[in-house]
């Protein structure tokens, strides 16, 4: 039988197996092949002692030996898979959005029951999930757990199931895949009890989340005291408060034997902290942007910034569960944080790059109209670029040594070094308590020794200078690559005192050493003291780029993927100027590039510094229009100044200006644009939900009619096939920022 | 052409036999995306996905000394990431031989059909949505190249039970893939 599906399936057979493994996979195999110290955490010795209930659900060794970074990679990518499972459920907003913030809760527990559905053979009302629970006594309660359910509910959903109950085991303690159908089946119930809160003693105590699950938390007495209670988030404790002042009981009926048969847990409050951080201002301040009314300034000038750091950083608070300070927020670098679909030019073409501009109406301001203008640059295959003189300026002092610092900048680095060929050199050097070489320039095809190199670096030692910078530039120099990419990149989590403490004396430097052909980029890692502001500042003044690193998937993106783009320069010093047309727009505001503002009279001057263009990347920018009204040709502008208009349908002239990466003269790009009815582009709905995500969180005065509903919605039709999943990401971090901004209000 | 294959890893896999760890992470990563591919096909999610391959690999790399070459590395390991998967589903209770739905959905017209447009992420979404029980049928025969006899053996289910979750596999991927795309 003629089948053209099928036929079709299976002429592209190859192109069907497009998923990628994650990287740990590997490691997760190896680890089990070749164990290191083997160790029994002390949770499985306890429960072997007690002798008590298996914990069906997990092997428990592995789970503990699970290093933080592939804990949290986990759930980095399985929430970036969320999308399709979510099709079986009912697809109202409200309903994702209670299965979202539930997810968020199991998220502080650690263990998802919701994962481990499954059907149940016996009861097919029922669905299962799997899981653990904190008996009395230190005893744990493997379970599983069962609830009769109603259309589209599931495990861990608490509302609208009609009852529950934990069929669990008393013995089998080895046994990881238990039979259930002969076990004991006990009701839960809960209880309030009418313990006042405030009598209970210091010590460790279960702790319960809006009555549902349970996890170990801790009570302390302070010195005048007062009660403090903590409870577990991803390896932190967070303080937090007790709600409602009282206890809760749990009882597990007669069934099984739980010393006495009921536990005590204190409910707490799971998004006690979302707003800690959001009004904080220890980041550079951001003015934003203000409409300019054309008849008073018609041009618009500033720099290109192809920077995504404040998106990865602002990602960072939202996986923790907190709105970030309004400050993290750079909507320049949301927007830019993204590949868009974007035509490369040709080798030979004219410019370096490929420019292109749409305008439709504000999503946010239904009367306004927004401008995205793009570029994209040349693209460079791997093998064609040119050599490059790589010199590591690391950080290794001791605060560099938490998992999502030095043990995540040597993973990338790894993924790095696989990129390399034999034409690019790399060298390494450290500052700590002194500075040193532990690289010397090491040709890109002797992975190993390079390899060999990053094992042995160590964090130790106070961040003391040395002569850091100083010894990456006079390598760089004895090594420099002509026409190549000659480039420092220091590593940091903040403590970058390289050996000049003075700041303007170390920017002074920079620029200095950036005539030179030297530039810099910055890796920004961890939390706590990143200086943000400053780090941004000094990549930007060596040419360079600024990223800020929280995960695998980030090293791997800024280091692999963008290592045309990031590394390598095909345009530098790239200036925009708009000169607008009166007639038809009355004022403009451009959005985000605060601290890219160049003076008007700074675009033709060539000794101004700009932002620099790498192959393969792609530069959108937004302004919002206000069209005009006017009808007239004359415009009265006061009392003795009456403007002429000029007659022309143009709405704006856009002028690019750059340089070769060599060059010193700018070449100048302009052309006029008149405004045409269009579709929307699946570029403009992505930067410009970006651009909304960034006005909500920085709760901007410009926000108009925002809202999460309206992105979340442009950011699905923007998804397009996502072969990455960080759109899908994104998606993701504007579910939780609503629901975050919903608990935040809640608590103000 | 495929005993080819594999004497030109014959080396690695002589010296996976000594426990060399950085033989078996070569052979993983020769394998790791189409053994992954096939998983994610079977298990229809990601972590049941990679937890199956971890097994499996685990199982493959300890009892690569029963690795005789009658078949070529690549089929023997197929096998055993086919094995793994099929234990998982069944421990799941995820296989179920009865519970179709009812309606394949219309299947004229299909001559007409234009199918340069489907795009492979629609093809996997699609079989993604099967039934686990078809799903399985369905890969291993269209996609892996296994005919019904062995299924039948694999998952075991008589041949006729491998050849009617076929055909309804075929009725619910052709239904779903030819909707019209919404806009």
């Amino acid at each position: 039988m003629k089948d053209p599906i099928f036929d079709h399936i299976k002429h592209n057979r190859q192109d069907l197996d497009n998923a990628e493994p994650s990287d740990l996979l590997w490691q997760r195999i190896e680890s089990d092949l070749h164990p290191k110290n083997k160790r029994h955490p002390l949770i499985w010795w306890m429960t072997a002692a007690a002798g008590a209930l298996i914990l069906l659900f997990f092997n428990v060794g592995n789970f503990e030996e699970q290093k933080p970074e592939e804990l949290s990679q986990n759930q980095h990518i399985e929430n970036l898979d969320q999308e399709p499972n979510f099709d079986q459920y009912p697809n109202s907003r409200e309903v994702r959005k209670k299965y979202l913030r539930q997810q968020m809760i199991d998220a502080i527990l650690g263990h998802h029951t919701s994962d481990y559905n499954f059907s149940h053979d016996m009861n097919p009302g029922f669905v299962r999930g799997r899981g653990v629970m904190r008996g009395a006594s230190w005893k744990d309660l493997g379970y599983y757990l069962e609830q009769e359910t109603g259309p589209g509910l599931m495990a861990g959903d608490m509302n609208g199931s009609t009852r529950w109950r934990a069929v669990t085991s008393e013995e089998n303690l080895n046994r990881i895949n238990y039979n259930y159908s002969n076990a004991p089946t006990i009701e839960l119930s809960a209880t309030t009890t009418s313990v006042p809160f405030m009598n209970i003693s210091p010590g460790t105590y279960n702790v319960s989340i809006e009555g549902q699950q349970f996890t170990m938390g801790r009570v302390e007495r302070t010195d005048d005291g007062k009660i403090d209670i903590y409870r577990p988030f991803r390896g932190n404790t967070f303080k937090t408060k007790v709600l409602n002042n009282q206890t809760y009981t749990w009882d597990f009926g007669d069934g099984i034997n739980l010393n006495g048969g009921r536990s005590v847990y204190i409910e707490v409050d799971p998004f006690q902290h979302v707003g800690d951080y959001y009004s904080n201002e220890s980041y550079n301040d951001i003015v934003e942007n203000e409409f300019k009314k054309t008849l008073d300034e018609h041009l618009s000038t500033f720099s290109i910034d192809v920077d995504g750091a404040s998106y990865s950083n602002v990602r960072r608070y939202i996986n923790n569960h907190q709105l970030p300070p309004k400050n993290a927020v750079r909507i320049e670098e949301f927007i830019n944080y993204f590949d868009y679909e974007l035509e490369a030019p040709d080798k030979d073409a004219e410019h370096p790059f490929n420019f292109s501009h749409e305008i439709h109406d504000c999503p946010w301001n239904k009367s306004h109209q927004l401008l995205q203008i793009t570029m994209k640059g040349q693209e460079i295959p791997k093998d064609d670029l040119p050599p490059s003189n790589l010199v590591f300026l690391l950080d290794v002092s001791g605060s560099m040594s938490d998992y999502n610092k030095l043990p995540l900048l040597k993973k990338g680095m790894k993924l790095l070094v696989n990129q390399l060929r034999a034409q690019d050199k790399v060298s390494i050097v450290v500052y700590a308590g002194s500075a040193g070489v532990v690289l010397e320039p090491t040709s890109g095809d002797r992975k190993n020794e390079i390899i060999e190199a990053l094992d042995r670096l160590q964090s130790g030692g106070s961040t003391a200078g040395g002569e850091g910078i100083n010894l990456a530039y006079k390598l760089a120099e004895e090594h420099f690559k002509k026409g190549g990419n000659n480039r420092i990149i220091l590593a940091t989590d903040g403590d970058f005192n390289v050996g000049i403490s003075d700041q303007d004396e170390l920017i002074k430097l920079i620029e200095e050493k950036r005539k030179t052909g030297v530039f810099l980029s910055v890796m920004g890692y961890g939390m706590g003291n990143l200086q943000d502001g400053t780090i941004e500042q000094i990549a930007n003044k060596g040419n360079g780029n600024y990223s800020y690193i929280d995960n695998v998937m980030e090293a791997k993106k800024v280091m692999v993927n963008e290592f045309g783009g990031t590394m390598f320069t095909i345009a530098k010093d790239v200036k925009l100027q708009l000169e607008f047309n009166p007639a038809k727009v009355e004022s403009y505001r451009l959005i985000g590039y605060e601290n890219r503002l160049l003076k008007n009279e700074d675009f033709a001057n060539d000794t101004i510094d700009a932002g620099e263009l790498g192959a393969g990347h792609s530069i959108v920018a937004l302004y919002e229009l206000v069209p005009a009204k006017a009808t007239s040709n004359a415009i009265v502008k006061s009392k003795y100044q009456k403007v002429e208009l000029v007659d022309s349908e143009e709405w704006m002239t856009i002028k690019f200006r750059y340089k070769t990466p060599t060059g010193t003269k700018s070449k100048l790009i302009e052309y006029p644009v008149t405004y045409e009815k269009r579709s929307y582009s699946r570029n403009f709905l992505l930067s410009s939900s970006l651009a909304e995500f960034g006005l909500l969180l920085r709760d901007s005065e410009h926000k108009g009619k925002a809202s999460f509903e309206s992105a979340i919605n442009h950011a699905h039709r923007a998804k397009g096939n996502d072969s990455r999943g960080y759109r899908a990401e994104f998606i993701r971090l504007l579910e939780m920022s609503e629901i975050l901004m919903e608990e935040y209000e809640k608590r103000k | 052409m495929e005993s080819h294959v594999t004497d030109l890893h014959k080396d690695l896999i002589d010296r996976c036999k000594h426990n060399d760890v950085s033989a078996q992470k070569a052979i993983y990563q020769l394998y790791a995306k189409a053994m992954y591919n096939l998983c994610l096909r079977m298990m229809g999610n990601q972590m049941d996905a990679e937890d199956c391959m971890q097994e499996a690999f685990v199982r493959a790399f300890r009892q690569i000394n029963t690795f005789k070459a009658q078949s070529t590395f690549g089929a023997w390991l197929k096998r055993i990431i086919v094995n793994q998967c099929i234990n998982q589903l069944k421990q799941n209770k995820r296989l179920n031989w009865h519970d179709l739905p009812a309606e394949p959905g219309s299947t004229d017209s299909m001559e007409e059909e234009d199918t340069s447009g489907i795009s492979s992420d629609t093809i996997n979404l699609a079989i993604q949505k099967l039934p686990p029980g078809s799903r399985a049928v369905f890969t291993l025969k269209m996609l892996e190249g296994y005919d019904h006899l062995e299924i039948a053996q694999i998952l075991n289910i008589s041949v006729s039970t491998s050849k009617s979750q076929f055909s309804r596999a075929k009725d619910l991927l052709r239904a779903a893939l030819t909707k019209p795309v919404q806009s």
